[in-house]
C-alpha cells in the first residue's frame, strides 16, 4: 500500500473528496451528501474538489461503458488512489448487471485498471439499496483504519 | 441508527430450516441469491452487494426459514465478505446417477406426503421418470419390450 498510517490519520480530521457518478439513479449521490453533512458535524472539514487534489473518490452507479474512460482518466490524476464504491450498483451491478451498457459495477472495473497497470491502495464497498448516510460514514472510517469492517464471510453446513 | 419497525433491511436464512428448495433464487429480482451446482453439493449463495432489500425472499420462503431484519450497517474492504453460503448435501437419481436436488428437500417432502405415497420414485430425476413412463405406455401397447428398459 502506498498510504501510510500519517497520512489517513490527517485524513480523519481534513479530506477532499471527488464524487463521480457513473450512471446512478440520484438515490445513492442524494445519501452521500446526506452522510457528508452529518460527518461533518464530527469537526471534519470535508471539501469537494477536482480529482487532482482529491484524498478519497465516491464512487456511485453501475459503471457504465461510455463513463469508464472519464472515471479513468480521473483515477490517473488521482494523487492517493482511495475509492468507495457507494451503492449496490457500484459493488457488484445492482440491477443492472447484466445489461450491454454497463461493467457491472466498480469490482469489474477494478480488473480493468489491474491490466492497465494502475495501481488502487485501498477500495471499501458498501451495499444498500439506497444505502443509509450512517453506513457511508462507517465505509469513511474503515478506508481510514478507524473501524473493523461489519459484516464477514460465512459459510453453513445445511 | 433509528429505523422504524417495517425498515426492510438485510433477510437472514435460517440454515436449520432451509431446505434448498430454491424459490428465493427464482424470485429475487436482482440476482442477490444465485445456485451454484457442483458435483456433490449445492451452494445457497447470497451476495449482499447486489441485494435491493425487497424482501421478496422473505414473503416466498416455503419452510419460513427466510427472517426480515433491520441491519442495514455494512461496509467492508473486503470482497469476500460480501457473500453468504449455505451448503446442501445432493442426491443421486437411483437410475441415471445424476445428481438433482439437495437431500434435505427429499427428507422434507417424505414428511409431508401421506404414508400410503410411494416413496420408490422420489429419488428419480424428471428425465428419468419421463422415460419411465414412456417406456410403459409403449410396453402396454406392444411398441417396446420388458427387457430394453
Amino acid at each position: 500500500m502506498r498510504t501510510e498510517n500519517n497520512k489517513t490519520k490527517s485524513l480523519q480530521k481534513q479530506c477532499n473528496i471527488f464524487h463521480v457518478n457513473t450512471g446512478s439513479c440520484n438515490g445513492c449521490d442524494i445519501e452521500v451528501l446526506d452522510a457528508i453533512t452529518i460527518w461533518s458535524a464530527e469537526n471534519v472539514e470535508v471539501k469537494f474538489v477536482e480529482p487532482q487534489n482529491a484524498h478519497v473518490a465516491i464512487i456511485t452507479g453501475p459503471m457504465t461503458v461510455k463513463a469508464f474512460k472519464f472515471v479513468l482518466e480521473a483515477i490517473k490524476k488521482m494523487p492517493m488512489r482511495l475509492i468507495i464504491a457507494v451503492g449496490a450498483c457500484a459493488v457488484g451491478g445492482g440491477i443492472w448487471r447484466s445489461s450491454y451498457s454497463t461493467l457491472g459495477g466498480f469490482h469489474e472495473a477494478l480488473k480493468l485498471l489491474n491490466e492497465q497497470g494502475i495501481k488502487i491502495d485501498k477500495v471499501v464497498y458498501v451495499p444498500g439499496c439506497p444505502v443509509r448516510p450512517e453506513s457511508v460514514i462507517r465505509g469513511f472510517k474503515i478506508l481510514f483504519n478507524e473501524e473493523r469492517p461489519s459484516i464477514k464471510y460465512q459459510s453453513f453446513e445445511a | 441508527m433509528f429505523v422504524t419497525e417495517e425498515f426492510r433491511g438485510r433477510p437472514l436464512v435460517d440454515p436449520e430450516k432451509c431446505v434448498g428448495c430454491g424459490s428465493c433464487i427464482l424470485v429475487c429480482p436482482a440476482g442477490a441469491r444465485r445456485l451454484i451446482q457442483e458435483e456433490d453439493r449445492y451452494i445457497l449463495r447470497y451476495f449482499i452487494g447486489q441485494c435491493i432489500f425487497c424482501w421478496r425472499c422473505v414473503e416466498i420462503c416455503p419452510e419460513k426459514a427466510i427472517s426480515g431484519t433491520t441491519e442495514f450497517f455494512f461496509a467492508t474492504d473486503n470482497w469476500e465478505d460480501l457473500f453468504i453460503d449455505i451448503k446442501h448435501k445432493t442426491v443421486k437419481c437411483s437410475y441415471c446417477g445424476k445428481t438433482f436436488v439437495p437431500q434435505k428437500l427429499i427428507i422434507n417432502t417424505k414428511n409431508k406426503l401421506p404414508s400410503e405415497f410411494d416413496f420408490d420414485r422420489l429419488d428419480i430425476c424428471p428425465d428419468c421418470k419421463k422415460n419411465i413412463g414412456a417406456l410403459k405406455i409403449s410396453i402396454s401397447r406392444g411398441i417396446a419390450y420388458e427387457d430394453r428398459k
